[in-house]
C-alpha cells in the first residue's frame, strides 16, 4: 500500500519538475515549484523524516518561493519566446540523460542493504546533533548566512546608485 | 513505511529531478526560472541523501540537509539580487541579451 | 735563418707603414718600405751562398689524417722567381717613391705594396698546396687594394672590384682542384705528391680532372680566356701598382703553380692540350685587341695578356722551361715598359692617350732610351732577352706532339702583331710632334734608375737560356732548374731550330719596320685604320666581351638577386618566420566563436566536462 502511494507521489512530483522547466510563463512555473515541493515534503515523510518534510515546506516554499514570485512580478514576461534554440534542446537533453545514467550506474553500484534502526528524528536530537557533532558547521553557517545579508544590502544599495533609464 | 521493497526508485527520482533540473537551466530563457531549476536540482540531492540516511540509520544525511536548504535559502536571496540588478541596466529578463562577455 | 728574414721584412714594412708610423710623405713612407724589400732582396741574395739546412717548418694544424704544415723551402724554381719578385720588387719600390710623390698620405700605398710582396713570397716559397691557396688569396686582396687605390673615382673602385670578383671564380676552380688533389694523394704536400706520381698509376681521368681545375685558378689569376677581363681594368691603378703586380709577379702565380705541379701536368694529357689552346687563343685575342686602343697602359695591359697566352702555350706543350724562362724575361721587359710608361705619363701630368703625345723623344731622353729597349725586347729581336725565350716557345710549340705547326704558325702570328703594335706604340708617343697641350719633363732619379736597371737586364737576361744548337753559351736555367723541372725535351717539328729562328727573326724585322713606316708619320698614321675598317671597330671594342659578359652573365645574375630581394624574401621567408604567429592568430580567432557571451553555453561545457569526468572516474561503466 505506502509502496503505491509512494510511486504516487513520486510520480506527481516529476510531473510538477517538468511542469517547472517547460511552462512558457515564469508564474506557472513558480507555482509547479510549490507543488513539487510539497510531494517532496510527501516523500520526506514517507522516508521516516517529519522534521526535514516540515524545514522543507516552511523555509523553501515559504520564503524561496516566495521571494521568487516577488522578483517574477517585478519583471516583464520574455516577448521573444521561452526556449533557446533547438540545438541547445537536443545536446542538453542528451548530456541530462548521460549524466542521469551513470549517476544512476554510479549510485547502484555501492548499495548497501538496508540496516534497521532508522527511527524519526525528533527535535531534540537534532538540536543536539548540531551542537556537538555538527557544531562546526553550524558556526560557519551562521557567518555565512550574515554575509549573505551583507551581500544583499550592498546589491541593493548598489541598484540605487545605478542612474534610471 | 521502513521495509520499502525497492531503493531503486527514490534514487530514480530523485536522479530524474537532478536531470529535469540540468535540462531546465540549459534551456530556458528566461533568468528567474534559470535559478528555479537549480533550486530544483537541490530539492533532487536533498532527496537522495534523506534516502541513504534512511537506509543506513544515521543521522548524518538528516543533517546535511539542513545545512543544504540554509544555504539555498541565502544563495537564492543573492541571486535574485543580482538579477534584479541586471533587470535594472537591461529592462529584460531575457538570458539571450546578457551577452557582455562576448569576443 | 734567411727564409724566415725573407719573408718577415715585407711584413714587418707593411705593419709599421701602415699601422704604426704612418708617415704622411711618400718619401718617408716609400724609404720604409723600399728598405723592406731590399731585405728580402738581399736575403734572396745570400741564400743562394749560404743555403739554410732544410724548410722551416712549422705545423699549422692536424685535421684527421691532413696535416698542414707552414712550410718554406729553397728549391731552384722557388730561389729563382724569389730573386726575380724581390728584385724587381725593390726596384718598384724606389720608382714609386718618385711616382707617389705628390700623394697625401700614401704609407696606405707603400703599407699595400709591401704586404702584397709579403704574400707573394708566402705564394712561392710555400711547399703544400694549401700554403700556396694562402698566398694567391693573398695576393688578389693586395691586388683589389691596389687597383682600388684612388677609390674615391667609382669607376677605379669598380676595376678594383672586377678584379676581385673575377679571381674569386678562378679561386673556386682552384679550391676544387685543391680537393680532389686531395682525395688523390691524400696529401698537399708537392715533394710528396711528385712522389707518388712517380710510383704509383692513378687514372687518367681524375689526373685530369684535378688539372683541368687547378688551371681554371690559374686562368683567373694569370688572365687568361675567358677570365682575363679583369687585367685592362686593372690598369686604373697607379702605373707602378700595374708594373709589379700586373707584369711581372701575380699574373705569373699561374704559371709558377703549373710548374710546380708539372708532374701533374705531364700526365694530364687532355688538359695539357687544352692549356695550350687557351693560351694561344687568349695570345692571339688579346694582341688583335691591342693593335686599336688608345690608353698607353691598356696597350701594355692586353700585351700582358698575351704573353702570358704565349707562356700557357709553352705550358700545354709540356715545355715548363721555356715558359719560365720567359716569366723572367717579360718581367724585366714588361715591367720596363709600365715604368717607362708611368714615366711618360708622369711627364705628361696624368695624359694616358698616345694620340695627344708624341715628340717625346727629345723631352724625355732617359725615358726615350729604355723604352725603345724595351720595345725592341718584347718585339723579338736577337740579341736582346725577348728573342731567347719567345723562340724557345715556338719552338717547343712546333715540337709539341699534337697541332705542332697550327700552333707555331699561330705563334708567329701573334710575334708579328706584338712587334707591330709595340712599334705603334712607341712611334705615336715619342716620334713626330708634340700634339698634346701639357709641358713635359723628364722624371726624378729615383724613378730613372730602375728604368735603366731593368733595360739591362732585358739585354742580358736572354743570355741566360741560349739554345743548345747556336753553341754559344751553355744553357744555364736549364742546368739551374733540372732538379725540379726535368730536361727539356728535344723534339721533333717540320723545321729545325735555327730554320724557326731565322723565321722568327725576319717576321719580327717585318712588323716592326710596318709599324715604323705608317705611324711614325702623322699623315700616314690614319692608313692602317683605314684599310682595316670593320675589323678596326670590332679590335677597338675589344671584340664586346664584356658586354657580352654583361648580358650573359650579370644581367641574369641581377635578376636572380632582384627575385630574391623583392619576392622571395618578403613574402616566402617573411611569411615563414611569422606563420607561427599567424597560426596563433588564427586558432585565437577560431576559439574565440566559442565566448559568446552567454552564460547557458558555459553551462553547457560545464555539464559536458563533468559527463567527461563521470567517464574516466567510472570506466569500465557502459553507458
Amino acid at each position: 500500500m505506502t509502496d503505491g502511494i509512494f510511486i504516487a507521489i513520486g510520480i506527481f512530483t516529476l510531473l510538477c519538475g517538468s511542469s517547472v522547466i517547460l511552462c512558457k510563463s515564469p508564474v506557472y512555473s513558480a507555482f509547479s515549484l510549490i507543488l513539487s515541493f510539497f510531494g517532496l515534503a510527501g516523500l520526506y515523510i514517507l522516508l521516516e523524516s517529519p522534521f526535514i518534510a516540515v524545514i522543507q515546506v516552511l523555509v523553501y516554499t515559504g520564503a524561496i518561493v516566495v521571494l521568487f514570485v516577488y522578483v517574477v512580478m517585478l519583471m516583464n514576461p520574455n516577448s521573444s519566446g521561452a526556449y533557446r534554440n533547438w540545438i541547445f534542446m537536443i545536446v542538453s537533453a542528451f548530456l541530462a540523460w548521460a549524466v542521469s545514467l551513470y549517476l544512476l550506474k554510479a549510485l547502484t553500484l555501492g548499495v548497501a542493504p538496508a540496516v534497521g534502526g532508522a527511527h524519526a528524528l525528533s527535535l531534540k536530537e537534532v538540536a543536539t546533533l548540531l551542537f556537538t557533532k555538527y557544531l562546526w558547521p553550524f558556526e560557519i553557517l551562521s557567518i555565512f548566512l550574515v554575509v549573505m545579508i551583507v551581500a544583499v544590502f550592498a546589491l541593493a544599495k548598489q541598484s540605487k546608485e545605478t542612474p534610471n533609464e | 513505511m521502513s521495509n520499502f521493497s525497492s531503493v531503486y526508485w527514490t534514487q530514480f527520482i530523485a536522479i530524474a529531478l537532478i536531470g529535469l533540473g540540468m535540462v531546465g537551466f540549459l534551456i530556458r530563457r528566461n533568468a528567474i526560472v534559470v535559478l528555479m531549476s537549480i533550486e530544483l536540482m537541490l530539492n533532487g540531492v536533498n532527496l537522495l541523501l534523506i534516502e541513504a540516511a534512511h537506509r543506513s540509520g544515521s543521522a548524518d544525511g538528516t543533517m546535511l540537509v539542513v545545512f543544504i536548504i540554509t544555504i539555498a535559502a541565502g544563495e537564492v536571496a543573492v541571486g535574485l539580487g543580482i538579477l534584479l540588478n541586471l533587470y535594472r541596466i537591461k529592462h529584460s529578463s531575457d538570458t539571450e541579451l546578457y551577452k557582455e562577455l562576448q569576443g | 735563418m734567411m727564409m724566415p728574414l725573407l719573408l718577415a721584412a715585407p711584413l714587418i714594412g707593411a705593419i709599421v707603414n701602415g699601422l704604426i708610423l704612418r708617415p704622411a710623405t711618400a718619401k718617408r713612407a716609400g724609404v720604409i718600405a723600399s728598405i723592406a724589400a731590399l731585405t728580402s732582396f738581399a736575403s734572396v741574395m745570400v741564400q743562394h751562398f749560404a743555403p739554410d739546412a732544410g724548410p722551416f717548418e712549422w705545423t699549422w694544424f692536424t685535421v684527421g689524417e691532413l696535416t698542414v704544415k707552414w712550410s718554406f723551402a729553397s728549391d731552384p724554381l722557388t730561389w729563382m722567381m724569389c730573386a726575380v719578385v724581390t728584385g724587381i720588387g725593390s726596384l718598384i719600390h724606389i720608382y714609386s717613391i718618385g711616382y707617389m710623390s705628390h700623394e697625401h698620405n700614401a704609407y696606405r700605398y707603400f703599407a699595400y705594396l709591401n704586404f702584397f710582396l709579403f704574400n707573394m713570397l708566402v705564394l712561392i716559397t710555400s711547399t703544400s698546396l694549401l700554403g700556396m691557396f694562402v698566398g694567391w688569396e693573398g695576393v688578389g686582396l693586395c691586388s683589389y687594394l691596389l687597383i682600388g687605390y684612388w677609390f674615391e673615382d667609382i669607376n677605379k673602385a669598380k676595376a678594383g672590384m672586377k678584379a676581385f670578383i673575377v679571381n674569386r671564380i678562378g679561386d673556386a676552380g682552384f679550391l676544387i682542384g685543391i680537393f680532389i688533389c686531395y682525395q688523390l694523394f691524400k696529401t698537399l704536400n708537392f715533394a710528396e705528391i711528385a712522389k707518388l706520381l712517380d710510383t704509383q698509376t692513378f687514372d687518367v681521368r681524375m689526373l685530369n680532372l684535378a688539372a683541368f681545375f687547378l688551371f681554371i685558378g690559374a686562368m683567373g689569376k694569370s688572365a687568361q680566356i675567358p677570365l682575363y677581363v679583369w687585367l685592362p681594368d686593372a690598369m686604373a691603378g697607379p702605373t707602378p701598382v700595374s708594373a709589379l703586380i700586373h707584369a711581372a709577379t701575380m699574373v705569373t702565380a699561374g704559371i709558377y703553380l703549373i710548374c710546380r705541379m708539372n708532374g701533374l701536368f705531364l700526365v694530364a694529357q687532355d688538359t695539357s692540350l687544352f692549356i695550350a689552346i687557351i693560351g694561344i687563343s687568349t695570345a692571339l685575342l688579346s694582341a688583335l685587341i691591342a693593335t686599336s686602343q688608345r690608353d698607353i697602359k691598356k696597350v701594355l695591359a692586353y700585351s700582358t695578356v698575351s704573353q702570358l697566352g704565349l707562356m700557357f702555350l709553352a705550358l700545354g706543350c709540356g715545355a715548363y722551361l721555356a715558359a719560365i724562362f720567359h716569366v723572367m724575361t717579360h718581367a724585366f721587359f714588361k715591367a720596363l715598359l709600365f715604368l717607362g710608361s708611368g714615366s711618360v705619363i708622369h711627364a705628361c701630368e696624368g695624359e694616358q692617350d698616345i694620340w695627344k703625345m708624341g715628340g717625346l723623344k727629345k723631352k724625355l731622353p732617359s725615358t726615350f732610351l729604355t723604352f725603345t729597349i724595351g720595345t725592341i725586347a718584347i718585339a723579338g729581336i736577337p740579341p736582346l732577352a725577348g728573342f731567347f725565350s719567345k723562340d724557345m716557345i715556338l719552338y717547343s710549340a712546333l715540337t709539341a706532339k699534337s697541332y705542332g705547326t697550327t700552333f707555331w704558325i699561330l705563334g708567329l702570328l701573334v710575334s708579328f702583331l706584338t712587334a707591330f703594335y709595340m712599334v705603334r706604340v712607341w712611334a705615336l708617343t715619342f716620334l713626330g710632334e708634340y700634339r698634346g697641350d701639357k709641358h713635359p719633363h723628364e722624371s726624378p732619379a729615383t724613378m730613372l734608375i730602375p728604368l735603366y736597371i731593368l733595360a739591362f737586364g732585358s739585354i742580358v737576361a736572354g743570355f741566360l737560356g741560349m739554345p743548345e744548337g747556336l753553341h754559344l753559351l751553355p744553357n744555364y736555367l736549364e742546368a739551374f732548374l733540372h732538379p725540379v723541372l726535368g730536361p727539356l725535351v728535344e723534339g721533333h717539328g717540320a723545321l729545325s731550330e735555327e730554320r724557326a729562328m731565322a723565321v722568327a727573326t725576319v717576321s719580327a724585322i717585318i712588323a716592326c719596320s710596318l709599324g715604323f713606316y705608317f705611324y711614325s708619320k702623322p699623315e700616314r698614321s690614319e692608313t692602317p685604320g683605314k684599310i682595316l675598317v670593320p675589323f678596326k671597330t670590332v679590335f677597338e671594342n675589344k671584340f664586346w666581351v664584356d658586354e657580352l659578359y654583361g648580358l650573359v652573365i650579370v644581367k641574369p645574375f641581377d635578376a636572380l638577386c632582384a627575385f630574391f630581394a623583392k619576392f622571395f624574401d618578403p613574402n616566402i621567408i617573411d611569411g615563414l618566420v611569422l606563420l607561427p604567429s599567424k597560426a596563433a592568430q588564427g586558432m585565437g580567432s577560431l576559439l574565440v566563436l566559442l565566448q559568446t557571451g552567454i552564460v547557458q553555453t558555459y553551462l553547457l561545457f560545464f555539464v559536458f566536462g563533468l559527463l567527461v569526468l563521470f567517464m574516466v572516474l567510472l570506466k569500465g561503466v557502459v553507458l
